[in-house]
C-alpha cells in the first residue's frame, strides 16, 4: 500500500469511528469454516478405518460454494446495515479497507508459499487468511457499482444466481429475490426470457405462477417438465387445456418431459405432439421424455392402444434424446435419426428385430442406450440379421429381461466403447449362458452394475465369470446390488488358468483378473441380506495379497445397518489391513469418484 | 507477437496466441492481415490490462468455451458446472471493487468468455442464497418501490 493508501485509511477510520461506532468484534461467531469433503480426506491422509459418510458430488459443491459465499456476509452484519446513499468519504473507507484486505491476504498467502501449508507458521497464516476474508467479502458488496454494470452483464449475474437449469422452488425463491430487489432489478430480470424459461408443473394449484413466468419467458427457449403424484394424478382433460397453451409455444420448447401416473395421460401428450407433423410446425425439441408410471400390468394393457406415429411422422433434426415408457410407439413409421441418448422401457420397438435394428442403425452416434423391458414384439429364435455397429455408445443399461431375451438383445449390437455397463434384473438360472455371451463383447468397461443380477451364482460357474471379467481389464468401480457374494470369488483367478493361483504370492499384471478395479460399491436389501460369512472380507485380503488392493469400500446404510458389530468389525479390520477405506453411502448418492472415472465430475 | 496499446498509452507486446484469447483482438488481427501496427485498446487503462493479461497468460491453454446455444442460459451453466474455480482463479478476484469492474467491463470490451464468466460468477457468488432484503443489504441497495409496487410483487411471489 502506499504511504498515501495508508493514511487515507487511517484517517477514514477515524472519521468513521466518530460517526457510526464499530460493530462488536463477535460477529465472525456464525461463521462455519468449510468442512472438506471426506473424499478429499481420504485422498490426502491416511486413511482412518471408521465408516465415513461419501462425497457426493452436491457435497463437494456446496463446500466450494461455503467457501467462496458463507464467509462474506453473516447475518449479524445484515440485520446491522441499512441501505443508504454512502457519502464519498464513505466510499473511499470501504475502498481503502478492501485494498488493506487485499495486501494482507497476499502478503499471508506469501507466507504459507514460504513456510508450506503444514507448518506451524503456514497454518497460522491459513486461518488468518480465512478470518480476512470473511471481513474482506462482508463489506466488499457495499460499494460495488452492480447497478452501473451494463444490462447483459447484470442479466448473466441474475441468470448464475437463479440457477435456471435446476429449476427447483429454491431457484424460484431465488428469481423471486431478484425480481424484488429494485425497479432497476426487477426491469431487467423481466426482460430477460431466457430467466424464466424452465417450467415444471407440478401441482396443479402452480400452474398459473409457471404460466407467469411462460409469458415472461416470450419467445426464449423452453424446458417443460410435467409430474404428477399417485395421490394427484393428472387428468386427460387437465393435460388437454394444459397443451392448449403450453403449445401456442410449441415452436419453442427445447426439452419436454412428462412423467406421469395415468397411461392414458401419457398417450395423450405423446398424440398431441402429433401435430408438428400434420400442421408442419417447425420446432426446436432437443429431448422429449414421456413415461408413465402406473404398475406395469397397466402399462402392459395400454400397449394394446393404436400406436403412436410419433410427431406425426415429421423428422425433427434437432430431436437428440427420446426416453419413452409404457407406450405404444410406431416405431416403423416415425423417424428417428440422429439421436445421441434412447431410453426405452416397457414397450415393444417393432414387430421384428428388423425394426429395432433399423432404429439404432440410423443412430449411430447413440452414445447412451437403455432399454428396459423394451424390444421387438417377437424376436426370433436364431440370432437373424448381424448386429449393428455402435462405436460410440458409452452407456448400456439392460434391464428386466429373461434370459434367452438378453441374449437376443445382446446379439443385436456391438459397441466396443461401453465404459459403463448396468445389467439389472436379469432373471435367469442360468447366468453362465449370459457370462459366455459376455466374453470380448465390452472390453472398455470402466463401470460395471449389476443389479439383481446372478443372484444364484454358483461356484461353478467362476470360470465363466472369470473368462468374462478378464476381457474387462480396464474396470475400476465394481457396484453390486443383490448379487451372491460368489460373484466376487473370480476376481482372485489367475487370468490364465481360470482357476484360484495355487500359492499366495502377488500375480503377474497379465495373470490378473481387473487389475485396475478400485472401487467396490454393495448393496443388499430384503429378500436379500449381506452375507456375514467372512467371504467378502477375506476378498479385499486375498485382492491385496494378489497385489491388486481396493482404494474404497462404498456400502449403503441399510445393508451396513444389517451387520452386527461383530461382523462390521470384521469388515472394518480386514479393510484397515488393506488400507481400504469404508464408506456409508446414502441413498441416491453416485460415489464421485465414479463421475470422475467417466468424466462426469 | 502482438502490439497492444492501451488507453493511457502504455505498450504490451503480448504472445499472439495470449492476445487472441480477446476476441475482439483476433478479430482486428484477422482484419488487419500480417502487420507489425499497435492495435490500440481504448477502453482498457494499463492498471486494468495488467490484470487482463495475467488471467490470459495463466488460461492460455485451456480449451475455448463452447459458443452454442448462445443467447440462452444453458451454455453459461454447462460451463460453470465443468468449472470449478481453481484456487487460482479464486484468488485472481481478490481484488478491490474498483478494480472487479473495470476487469468485467475489460472482459467485455475485449470479448473474453471465460474473463467475463468467471468474474461474474464472483460477483454472483455474493448474492446466491439470499433474501430480497440481504441483497439489499449486501449491495447497498435502496428499496425504490413504492408501497404498491412492494406489496403487488410481494402477492405475486407468494403465489408460486
Amino acid at each position: 500500500m502506499s504511504a498515501y493508501d495508508v493514511a487515507s485509511f487511517l484517517s477514514a477510520i477515524e472519521e468513521l469511528n466518530q460517526r457510526y461506532p464499530p460493530l462488536p468484534q463477535n460477529q465472525v461467531k456464525d461463521y462455519a469454516f468449510p468442512q472438506v469433503p471426506a473424499s478429499q480426506l481420504a485422498a490426502e491422509s491416511t486413511p482412518n478405518f471408521s465408516v465415513r459418510d461419501v462425497a457426493s458430488p452436491s457435497i463437494q459443491q456446496a463446500d466450494t460454494q461455503q467457501l467462496r459465499v458463507s464467509p462474506f456476509i453473516t447475518k449479524e452484519n445484515e440485520v446491522h446495515w441499512h441501505p443508504r446513499p454512502l457519502s464519498a468519504v464513505e466510499i473511499e473507507f470501504e475502498l481503502s479497507r478492501t485494498r488493506w484486505f487485499v495486501a494482507n491476504i497476499q502478503e499471508l498467502y506469501r507466507t504459507i508459499q514460504r513456510f508450506g501449508k503444514q507448518s506451524d507458521k503456514g497454518k497460522d497464516a491459513a486461518s488468518q487468511v480465512r478470518l480476512l476474508y470473511i471481513t474482506y467479502r462482508r463489506y466488499f458488496g457495499r460499494v460495488f457499482r452492480i447497478n452501473d454494470l451494463p444490462l447483459e452483464i447484470l442479466v448473466s449475474i441474475f441468470r448464475l444466481i437463479a440457477d435456471p437449469i435446476t429449476h427447483s422452488n429454491l431457484d424460484i425463491q431465488r428469481r423471486n429475490a431478484i425480481t424484488s430487489v429494485c425497479r432497476h432489478w426487477r426491469s431487467v430480470a423481466l426482460d430477460d426470457g431466457t430467466l424464466w424459461g424452465i417450467l415444471r408443473f407440478s401441482k396443479p394449484v402452480a400452474y398459473e405462477q409457471c404460466f407467469e413466468y411462460f409469458k415472461r419467458a416470450k419467445s426464449s427457449p423452453l424446458t417443460v417438465h410435467v409430474s404428477d403424484t399417485p395421490e394427484e394424478a393428472l387428468t386427460v382433460e387437465t393435460a388437454r387445456s394444459l397443451t392448449e397453451r403450453l403449445f401456442t409455444k410449441l415452436p419453442c420448447i427445447r426439452v419436454f418431459r412428462a412423467i406421469v401416473q395415468q397411461p392414458d395421460t401419457a398417450l395423450y401428450f405423446m398424440r398431441s405432439l402429433s401435430c408438428i407433423g400434420e400442421q408442419g410446425i417447425p420446432t426446436i425439441m432437443e429431448r422429449l421424455e414421456i413415461i408413465q408410471k402406473t404398475v406395469r400390468p397397466a402399462a402392459q394393457a395400454n400397449l394394446n392402444h393404436q400406436p403412436v406415429v410419433l410427431f406425426g411422422g415429421a423428422y425433427l433434426p434437432s430431436l437428440r434424446h427420446l426416453g419413452v415408457g409404457g407406450l405404444p410407439v410406431n416405431f416403423e413409421t416415425c423417424v428417428l435419426k440422429d439421436l445421441d441418448t434412447l431410453e426405452l422401457s416397457w414397450m415393444f420397438v417393432g414387430d421384428s428385430p428388423a425394426v429395432f435394428q433399423s432404429v439404432l442403425r440410423k443412430s449411430p452416434n447413440l452414445s447412451k442406450l437403455s432399454l428396459d423391458n423394451a424390444g421387438p414384439r417377437s424376436p426370433p429364435s436364431c440370432r437373424g440379421p448381424a448386429p449393428v455397429s455402435l462405436p460410440r455408445l458409452e452407456t448400456l443399461a439392460i434391464v428386466n429381461y429373461g434370459l434367452e431375451y438378453t441374449l437376443f438383445i445382446l446379439s443385436q449390437f456391438t459397441a466396443p466403447n461401453v465404459v459403463e455397463l448396468n445389467l439389472c434384473q436379469i432373471h435367469t438360472r442360468e447366468p453362465s449362458r449370459i457370462f459366455d455371451q459376455l466374453v470380448g463383447k465390452f472390453p472398455a468397461v470402466k463401470s460395471l452394475t449389476l443389479n439383481c443380477f446372478a443372484q444364484v451364482v454358483r461356484l461353478e460357474d467362476g470360470p465363466s465369470i472369470a473368462q468374462w471379467l478378464r476381457t474387462m481389464p480396464l474396470l475400476v468401480y465394481l457396484r453390486l446390488v443383490n448379487v451372491s457374494e460368489n460373484f466376487l470369488l473370480p476376481f482372485l483367478y489367475d487370468a490364465k488358468t481360470l482357476r484360484l493361483p495355487t500359492s499366495n504370492v502377488p500375480l503377474n499384471i497379465k495373470h490378473s483378473i481387473c487389475p485396475k478395479l478400485k472401487y467396490l460399491e454393495i448393496h443388499y436389501s430384503s429378500p436379500m441380506k449381506m452375507p456375514t460369512t467372512p467371504n467378502i472380507p477375506n476378498w479385499f485380503l486375498h485382492r491385496l495379497t494378489l497385489g491388486f488392493p481396493l482404494w474404497k469400500c462404498f456400502i449403503d446404510s441399510d445393508t451396513l445397518d444389517t451387520l452386527g458389530p461383530d461382523k462390521l468389525n470384521s469388515l472394518k479390520e480386514a479393510l484397515g489391513k488393506t488400507r481400504t477405506s469404508l464408506y456409508r453411502l446414502t441413498p441416491s448418492d453416485r460415489p464421485i469418484e465414479e463421475q470422475h472415472l467417466l468424466g462426469r465430475g | 507477437m502482438v502490439i497492444l496499446i492501451t488507453s493511457d498509452n502504455v505498450k504490451y507486446v503480448v504472445e499472439k496466441d495470449v492476445a487472441e484469447l480477446s476476441v475482439l483482438v483476433k478479430n482486428m488481427l484477422e482484419d488487419i492481415g500480417p502487420s507489425d501496427e499497435p492495435i490500440p485498446l481504448h477502453n482498457v487503462t494499463s492498471t486494468v490490462f495488467n490484470k487482463v493479461l495475467e488471467y490470459c497468460i495463466y488460461h492460455r491453454n485451456d480449451p475455448p468455451p463452447s459458443d452454442d446455444d448462445e443467447g440462452c442460459a444453458s451454455p453459461l451453466h454447462k460451463y460453470l458446472a465443468s468449472h470449478i474455480c481453481s484456487e487460482w482463479d479464486q484468488r485472481f478476484f481478490d481484488v478491490d471493487q474498483a478494480l472487479l469492474f473495470d476487469i468485467i467491463l475489460a472482459a467485455n470490451y475485449l470479448d473474453i468468455k471465460t474473463l467475463l464468466d468467471d468474474a461474474c460468477k464472483a460477483v454472483a457468488h455474493l448474492i446466491q442464497g439470499k433474501s430480497t432484503e440481504e441483497i439489499r443489504g449486501i449491495f447497498n441497495i435502496v428499496n425504490d418501490f413504492t408501497p404498491e409496487e412492494e406489496a403487488r410483487v410481494k402477492k405475486e411471489n407468494v403465489s408460486s
